[in-house]
């Protein structure tokens, strides 16, 4: 898959710095991007003319905290990857930019205990009303 | 006027599959929906971190009972992207072959619960009656009807034989004479078009807004095929093309669902007669070498998408599925209100849900 033209594409619509990040995964192409500029990033990405979709968002227990990936489909596959330090950190909600995001914040919330700031309605998707022993991807195996 | 509440799951006669809304309306008309979803949620994925990378393959094919194949299929191609594996070009076609025979099955099975909700009965007889062609050749070629285990990490686990080959063409042969009588109902049928023209419409804007795909998507007219935009497998060997429509009406989506079963039939036919020499299957290592990969297929409602992590030991540090469900779910809320009580039926239907693969 030719992703040339969307890392060129990512660099005049994000910044040097976002496109310098940039590196393959896979097939695919991964970007790391700090939390405050992701809304920025992710709304050069949304008026791309090739933009086409926010597939899902997946939270991955990484050795500092929580990563949240967020994969796009734009004619060829796209990750931001953001670091959140602890797993109770916010970062900002991308609702209010993307309805599509909806769910999908709700079960990393869910899950992984992330905050989405500016979410309109972030409780459990999956789990039971009285679900009480926490977000049940952070917990760990009794040794 | 007084507002009436409908609940409407988990538990109901007109769902499938357990979820649950709550509807309100003023005399016929709905005015508002909400949903309530994972009733059926597994924990499939945190499962997966305890299971080794062959034992995930049957994991992940249990994540669905319609598109189970398609489950395997993409998680396989993310391990082999992993362990920069290319599977044989013969395993690849196997893998085709089964993945358009589950979107055949799964368009008829939607057509026939569409047909009922409507009260058209006999559609729903007929289409499930002919799917039952379908899922005799998938069982003939794998073992089972609904979990497939048609595939490994490294190819196919199947082979098809020159004898099986022309058992499956000639039952292929047969139910091709089946679909001119559902071309016929679902273009020209009066009482069809009636219950199912103007309803549900998801507008172009939607699509792109709610990140729907698949036939849903391609009915509002967006070109979105992962065959083709993303081409896997044996697809870049055949020509495909991307079936739209435009309305993104109910009635749309059974046109498209028509359109591509002919062309998933044809697909099939193709492949059979192509089946290359060689074994369907390479052996692969226990240990999958350390990163991440995304994978993405067209399952029989849209992109599947696969995120897999491997810390190179012998099960995966993290896998996340998001189904092609999960979009139209969303945007199904927005669906309903404005709809009258006698449609929601077929709204929801209309919609081609799959709880099992949304809850996982």
């Amino acid at each position: 898959m030719n992703t040339d033209p969307l890392a060129q594409a990512l660099g005049r619509a994000a910044g040097a710095s976002c496109s310098a990040s940039l590196r393959s995964m896979g097939t695919e192409l991964l970007c790391t991007v700090d939390s405050g500029s992701l809304l920025d990033v992710v709304k050069a990405l949304v008026d791309l003319p090739q933009y086409h979709h926010l597939s899902t968002i997946t939270g991955v227990l990484g050795e500092g905290g929580v990563r949240v990936l967020y994969h796009f489909w734009l004619g060829a596959g796209l990750t931001l990857e953001v670091l959140c330090p602890a797993p109770s950190a916010a970062l900002p909600s991308l609702v209010p930019l993307l309805p599509a995001a909806d769910w999908y914040e709700r079960e990393v919330h869910e899950m992984f205990g992330v905050q989405f700031v500016g979410h309109p309605h972030l409780v459990s998707l999956f789990l039971p009303d009285d679900w009480t022993e926490g977000p049940p991807m952070l917990a760990r195996e009794e040794p | 006027m007084r507002k009436t509440t409908i609940p409407i799951g988990p538990q109901h006669p007109l769902l499938k599959e357990p979820l649950s809304f709550t509807l309100e309306a003023v005399g016929e008309t709905i005015v508002s929906a909400s949903l309530r979803i994972g009733y059926v949620h597994r924990g499939i994925e945190r499962l997966s971190q305890e299971r080794n990378y062959a034992q995930n393959v049957h994991l992940f094919e249990r994540v669905c009972g319609i598109c189970s194949h398609a489950h395997t299929t993409c998680f396989c191609q993310a391990v082999e992207t992993l362990l920069g594996v290319e599977i044989p070009a013969r395993g690849a076609h196997i893998r085709l072959i089964m993945c358009e025979l589950e979107r055949i099955h799964s368009h008829l099975l939607w057509l026939g619960v569409l047909a009922e909700s409507i009260g058209f009965t006999t559609v729903f007889m007929y289409a499930w009656r002919d799917r039952e062609i379908i899922l005799d050749v998938m069982e003939a070629l794998s073992g089972g009807r609904v979990s497939h285990a048609a595939n490994v990490i490294g190819g196919a686990r199947v082979d098809i034989s020159a004898e099986q080959a022309h058992d499956v063409e000639q039952k292929l042969a047969d139910f091709a004479t089946r679909l001119p009588m559902f071309e016929e109902l679902l273009t020209r049928d009066r009482s069809f078009r009636a219950r199912t023209q103007g309803l549900g419409v998801m507008t172009e804007a939607m699509v792109h807004e709610m990140g729907i795909v698949g036939p849903a998507a391609r009915a509002s007219g967006c070109t979105l095929d992962m065959r083709l935009q993303a081409p896997y497998g044996a697809y870049p060997s055949y020509d495909l093309t991307v079936i739209t429509e435009s309305a993104g009406d109910v009635w749309s989506r059974s046109q498209v669902r028509l359109l591509e079963m002919q062309q998933s039939l044809a697909l099939c036919r193709q492949a059979m007669r192509n089946l290359p020499e060689g074994p369907p299957s390479v052996r692969v290592p226990r240990r999958v070498p350390a990163g991440e990969v995304v994978a993405r297929i067209e399952a029989p409602r849209g992109e599947l998408v696969y995120y897999v992590q491997s810390d190179g030991s012998e099960t995966p540090a993290r896998v996340k599925v998001r189904t092609p469900t999960l979009p139209t779910l969303m945007a199904l809320v927005q669906l309903l209100p404005g709809v009258e009580t006698a449609d929601v039926a077929a709204v929801i239907a209309g919609a081609d849900l799959c709880i099992a693969c949304a809850d996982r």
